[in-house]
């Protein structure tokens, strides 16, 4: 990362509101239409850009976003440099329609997708703990929408090419899911630009009633990157959303997501997992709002903190007085495993009505030393009972990655994170 | 389904409603450097803990009032307080009890405060204070005899300067919190224990506070320092008239731990919560904060609180000296429109510092609990541990239970469990136990008991009984 | 004696005077024992007696305050090794509680501990197909399912199945000497055979067996050379099989009368 310039909250803004105004003109209507962008500088420049001291922020590493060279968004590839992106490319997954979007811009020469029919929709109004979905609203070039009807498969690639760096990217992902429709869903970001570059993605998410959402999320950035993601998804009447997360690239991430179960009988499930080392900062907030009877959410996070990484996790549940029969369950768990390394775990809920189930647990700590020592009695040596024990506190949510594919790509990309862990294949 | 109409089965009145008629010798309301010089000169203070004031209140006028809390409440008009009454009493005070005010000793009767009797027979030493001024101390000698301080702060400020200017703001400055510093730049009195080196107190030390006249804060400052290898165990207990105003209470209690030293502060807090409607009653923002600064040392703070229009504290923990302990157990119960917001801090900085947190909220009615705690783990903390638990019980569509915790972790060898559940009283319990001859209310008295029985344990004796008590009656009529 | 144990051979567990703490409390007061290969040892004695804590205290687990004393294997002393180079000695420490690791798999468990043991004793490592025939006919034997291979390590096990699942590290592994810590408890009639069976067919000149035991029954089933019986800490009786067959009728308390006068 940059030496971050120790800028002022309010410089920051004024950076990006110039920013704005010298791209303002070329930037599409198509994307986002120019009403709504008007309206996201008005919200982010009433909300000012956060601050370590507010209380939704304390965690991230804002200093990794002040020191984005530049906010506007980067000059699109063109389309003849496309075959030198294909070996960054993953192998494509076995029924999935792929689309892919280089620098937050749809590449028409990768396969069109009959499911994929781009609607322009303005961003949710995103309150101040997800300002950062402001800058996506503002910035956006082009937008991945989808509507379902009945039944698909969709793999969405964001992919920040090297000639992005310094320059700032905005993936902008739409879904839609029509009444007892289901999709498959895998949304990557990967890339490794060689300067500080900003990615920030907008993901908006509506399911209709009993619509089946199941979401694989993996952000696999480079190290320079400073990544943001803001969600924001809404449940009808006995939708079902699965979130399975896995975050181990970029330098700083900040995950500011929003559910709301608004319709009788919504579930949510969000099983998350964030591997950092190095210098790594991984913040991720998720406000889930259970607005209807009967709703229920099920939320999992792993998180290890290795070398100097510093991993935070705030998961906050608010069951409102209209929503009875709810249910409601947090489990928070951070592994810290080097000297100077951070967890914050924040379990958070906000009950509002008498008749729910509602617990959180939540523990930070070494690796447990009774399962230490049954491995060491084995015969089996430290370091790798550490990988191992580290391998399978993050099983639960790897498991749960039902996805033979995606549960490999996140299983070697966990394992790139984890020093001593080697020889995944056998593990699994 | 049957079942009781709950809300009319109980809502007796505040029991502890009443004014007692004293004259106050009352300064104007508003609060500037003149009413700070008037306090402090009032109690012929020294030229530091003036100063100390002063640069308070300087930074007082700079602050603004905290908004974060799980709360709601009516703006504190701060300039329509008065910050300073006292009793009119003798010129020369009060040399024994015969000498005190025979109002005041009612007083305490119709609140069954066991001053002159059942305090010497339970071996307690009741330091009252009434508005905010300290009028009555017993057991002196017994306590003297062991070397024991024990006296209003006002009292501490002539006889032990030295002690107070070296412990007083060192575990909760001055520059601490919006309210915190206002105490430091107004506070009238209070309480002041030191336990000098291998000394176990010889008695549980109570306090029982009161709050009196009609729109004056309460602004209690208590000082409690265990030397090296001392043990005291200290009792705070507070009941109020009923009031039409809500009034304004910021007490600041500090408490200072050495090597092998443990303190053990218990706290029954049953003020005037405010009437079925939300009206009147107390505004309690107290910062209370102790310091195990030794080796081994241990402060354990445990506490009631069904009092209150609104609570907003957060005793906690610095936990510097190696292998110290910090713990705290509440029960904190919310009926009606009472809103509390109340948890604790555990910082540890020292190897091997233990830390555990009971917390049992208990809402009722239109009532609002909202736990908030800190744990923090910082790179020295070696080998650190905490345990948390944190559980709700909800009794009615529109109660609240709010748990807002933050576990922050800097040290790979420290370990951090929290675990927090929601339960609640349904109409089929309560069924259950009528149908098996069981009335309601005991029903609840018996389901709440259960609930809250680990923090319960934690009281002395005497107090667990109370506590028992003022549960049951603050959690009449609840259930629905 | 029916022992198969030469008398003369160099003992292959040697323990001499062994005081241990935990938690500052002395919980072994002066243990001496000689366990040579070939030999089968019942170590019994009340709750608390200590039985567990010598158990652990040899296979190395933390947590443990070595006062005075000392304990080889074969000739080497075992408290300068670290857990897992005991275990690759040829130290098996069966668990009265076997953890649950859920996430990593058995297979995975096994094969990593079979081959850190051969790297040990500079043997080539087995690849799959190989691990995979060595543990098959062995899982036969202990009669649990193959599937169980690729589920986490003892993870949703009943009781019964993680001691048999210990069992079955134990045939695997095959170690020089195998301390069962309990391995009896918990199980019903059938079980407790299958486990009998297990550990029997490990039985061996080269090889010994010390069960930890409260109770007779699993020594119907694996016939002890030698019962010892554990009172506060220290051995207070040694005899044969009989000494067990008398502590079932007569109790603990008898030892323990005796061990106080």
């Amino acid at each position: 990362m940059a030496s971050p310039a120790a800028t002022r909250p309010s410089e920051t803004l004024d950076r990006i509101l110039r920013d704005y105004q010298a791209v303002a003109a070329r930037l599409p209507d198509a994307a986002v239409t120019r009403d709504a962008r008007a309206h996201a500088v008005r919200e982010l420049s009433r909300y000012g850009w956060p601050k370590a001291s507010d209380e939704q922020w304390r965690y991230t590493n804002l200093r990794a976003f002040e020191a984005v060279p530049a906010f506007g968004p980067a000059v699109p590839v063109p389309e003849l440099l496309l075959p030198e992106l294909a070996p960054e490319l993953p192998p494509a997954l076995p029924g999935f329609q792929r689309l892919l979007y280089v620098d937050g811009v749809r590449q028409l020469g990768a396969a069109a997708s009959a499911a994929a029919t781009a609607t322009t929709t303005a961003g949710p109004d995103w309150p101040a703990e997800q300002r950062f979905g402001l800058l996506c609203d503002m910035f956006a070039s082009d937008v991945a929408a989808l509507r379902i009807r009945g039944s698909a498969a969709v793999e969405v690639l964001f992919l920040t090419s090297a000639a992005a760096a310094g320059a700032a990217c905005y993936p902008r992902l739409q879904v839609a899911l029509e009444p007892d429709s289901e999709l498959k869903l895998v949304e990557r970001h990967l890339g490794a630009p060689p300067a500080p570059t900003l990615v920030c993605a907008n993901i908006a998410i509506e399911l209709g009633r009993g619509a089946r959402l199941m979401h694989y999320r993996l952000q696999q950035c480079g190290p320079r990157t400073a990544f943001a993601d803001t969600l924001d998804a809404r449940l009808a009447e006995q939708a079902s959303y699965s979130v399975r997360q896995v975050a181990i690239g970029a330098g700083s991430a900040r995950t500011s997501a929003q559910v709301r179960l608004s319709g009788r009988g919504a579930a949510l499930s969000w099983q998350a997992i964030a591997v950092g080392r190095g210098q790594q900062v991984h913040d991720a907030a998720l406000k889930v709002e259970h607005l209807a009877p009967d709703t229920r959410t099920e939320e999992v996070f792993r998180g290890i903190a290795d070398e100097r990484a510093r991993i935070a996790f705030s998961g906050h549940i608010h069951i409102a007085a209209c929503a009875p029969g709810s249910d409601a369950r947090q489990s928070l768990r951070g592994l810290i495993e080097g000297a100077g390394a951070e967890i914050d775990l924040r379990p958070r809920l906000e009950i509002n009505t008498d008749e729910v189930k509602a617990q959180h647990g939540a523990t930070t700590g070494a690796l447990d030393e009774n399962l230490m020592f049954y491995l060491l009695a084995r015969g089996i040596d430290r370091s790798t009972a550490r990988a191992l024990l580290k391998w399978a506190f993050l099983g639960d949510v790897l498991r749960a990655i039902d996805l033979r594919e995606v549960r490999r790509a996140a299983e070697q990309g966990a394992a790139g994170q984890l020093p001593d862990v080697v020889a995944i294949g056998a593990l699994t | 389904m049957s079942t009781p109409d709950i809300d009319a089965l109980v809502n007796r009145s505040y029991r502890h409603g009443f004014v007692t008629d004293i004259e106050s010798d009352t300064v104007p309301p508003g609060l500037d450097e003149s009413v700070v010089r008037l306090i402090s000169h009032k109690k012929h203070e020294p030229q530091f803990l003036l100063d100390w004031r002063l640069r308070a209140l300087a930074h007082w006028q700079r602050m603004r009032e905290p908004h974060w809390a799980h709360l709601r409440y009516q703006p504190i008009d701060y300039d329509a307080i008065s910050y300073y009454s006292a009793p009119k009493q003798n010129k020369d005070g009060p040399k024994s009890l015969a000498d005190v005010d025979p109002k005041l000793l009612a007083t305490y009767e119709k609140l069954g405060v066991p001053l002159h009797e059942r305090a010497r027979l339970a071996g307690v030493a009741v330091d009252a204070v009434f508005d905010s001024v300290s009028v009555a101390t017993t057991f002196k000698e017994r306590l003297s005899a062991a070397g024991v301080i024990f006296c209003p702060f006002s009292e501490a400020v002539q006889k032990h300067p030295a002690l107070l200017e070296r412990y007083l703001g060192s575990v909760v400055p001055y520059t601490d919190n919006f309210y915190a510093t206002l105490n430091s730049a107004v506070f009238t009195d209070g309480s002041f224990v030191y336990v000098p080196p291998g000394v176990r107190c010889p008695m549980e030390l109570s306090t029982y506070f009161r709050i009196n006249a009609a729109n004056t804060g309460q602004f209690e400052r208590t000082l409690i320092i265990a030397d090296e290898g001392a043990y005291v165990s200290y009792l705070e207990g507070c009941t109020a008239p009923m009031r039409d105003e809500n009034q304004l209470h910021a007490a600041v209690v500090e408490l200072i731990a050495l090597d092998d030293a443990q303190i053990k502060y218990s706290t029954v807090q049953n003020w005037y919560p405010g009437d079925e409607q939300g009206r009147g009653g107390i505004y309690n923002f107290v910062t209370k904060r102790g310091e195990c600064r030794g080796r081994n040392a241990r402060i354990s703070w445990t506490q009631v609180e069904t009092g209150s229009a609104i609570t907003w504290k957060y005793p906690s923990c610095i936990l510097r000296g190696e292998n110290s302990v910090g713990e705290f157990y509440s029960v904190a119960t919310t009926n009606n429109y009472q809103q509390a917001d109340t948890g604790t801090k555990m910082i540890h900085i020292g190897a091997n510092t233990r830390s555990t947190i009971v917390s049992k909220g208990i809402s009722a009615g239109h009532g609002q609990n909202a736990y908030r705690g800190l744990v923090k783990i910082l790179p020295s903390a070696i080998g650190a541990r905490n345990f948390t638990q944190c559980d709700s019980l909800l009794m009615g569509k529109h109660s609240g239970a709010h748990t807002f915790p933050y576990i922050e972790v800097r040290n790979p060898t420290a370990t951090v469990e929290h675990e927090a559940s929601t339960s609640r009283i349904s109409e089929e319990q309560l069924f259950y136990c009528l149908q098996r001859g069981i009335g309601a209310e005991d029903a609840v008295n018996m389901i709440v008991s259960g609930f809250c029985r680990t923090v319960f344990k934690e009281l002395p004796m005497e107090f667990a009984v109370e506590a028992q008590n003022l549960l049951a009656v603050s959690l009449e009529g609840a259930v629905g | 004696m029916t022992s198969a144990a030469d008398p003369l051979a160099p003992p292959l567990l040697d323990i001499r005077d062994l005081h241990v703490k935990v938690g500052g409390q002395e919980v072994l007061r002066g243990i001496s024992l000689v366990v040579r290969a070939g030999e089968v040892h019942a170590i019994m004695g009340p709750n608390g007696s200590g039985k567990s804590t010598l158990a652990h205290v040899l296979a190395g687990r933390p947590g443990y305050e070595i006062v005075s004393g000392s304990a080889s294997f074969e000739g080497r002393d075992l408290f300068a090794l670290a857990p897992e180079q005991r275990a690759r000695a040829g130290l098996f420490l069966g668990f009265q509680y076997p953890v649950e690791i859920p996430g990593v798999n058995n297979a995975y468990l096994l094969k990593a501990a079979v081959n850190a043991a051969r790297r040990e004793r500079g043997l080539a490592e087995l690849d799959a197909f190989e691990f995979l025939s060595v543990v098959r006919t062995k899982i036969r034997l202990m009669q649990i399912d193959e599937s169980f291979l690729s589920r986490g390590v003892n993870e949703g096990f009943s009781g019964g199945e993680k001691k048999r699942n210990e069992i079955l590290q134990l045939l695997v592994l095959e170690p020089k000497l195998a301390l069962l810590d309990e391995t009896d408890s918990g199980l019903d009639i059938d079980a407790l055979k299958l486990v009998a069976n297990g550990i029997n067919s490990l039985r061996a000149a080269e090889r010994a067996i010390v069960l930890v035991t409260h109770y007779q029954r699993m020594l119907d089933f694996v016939v002890p050379d030698y019962v010892h019986v554990l009172a506060r800490g220290r051995i207070a009786r040694s005899g044969d099989r009989t000494l067990a067959l008398e502590l079932e009728k007569r109790g603990y308390d008898w030892i323990g009368e005796q061990a106080a006068a």
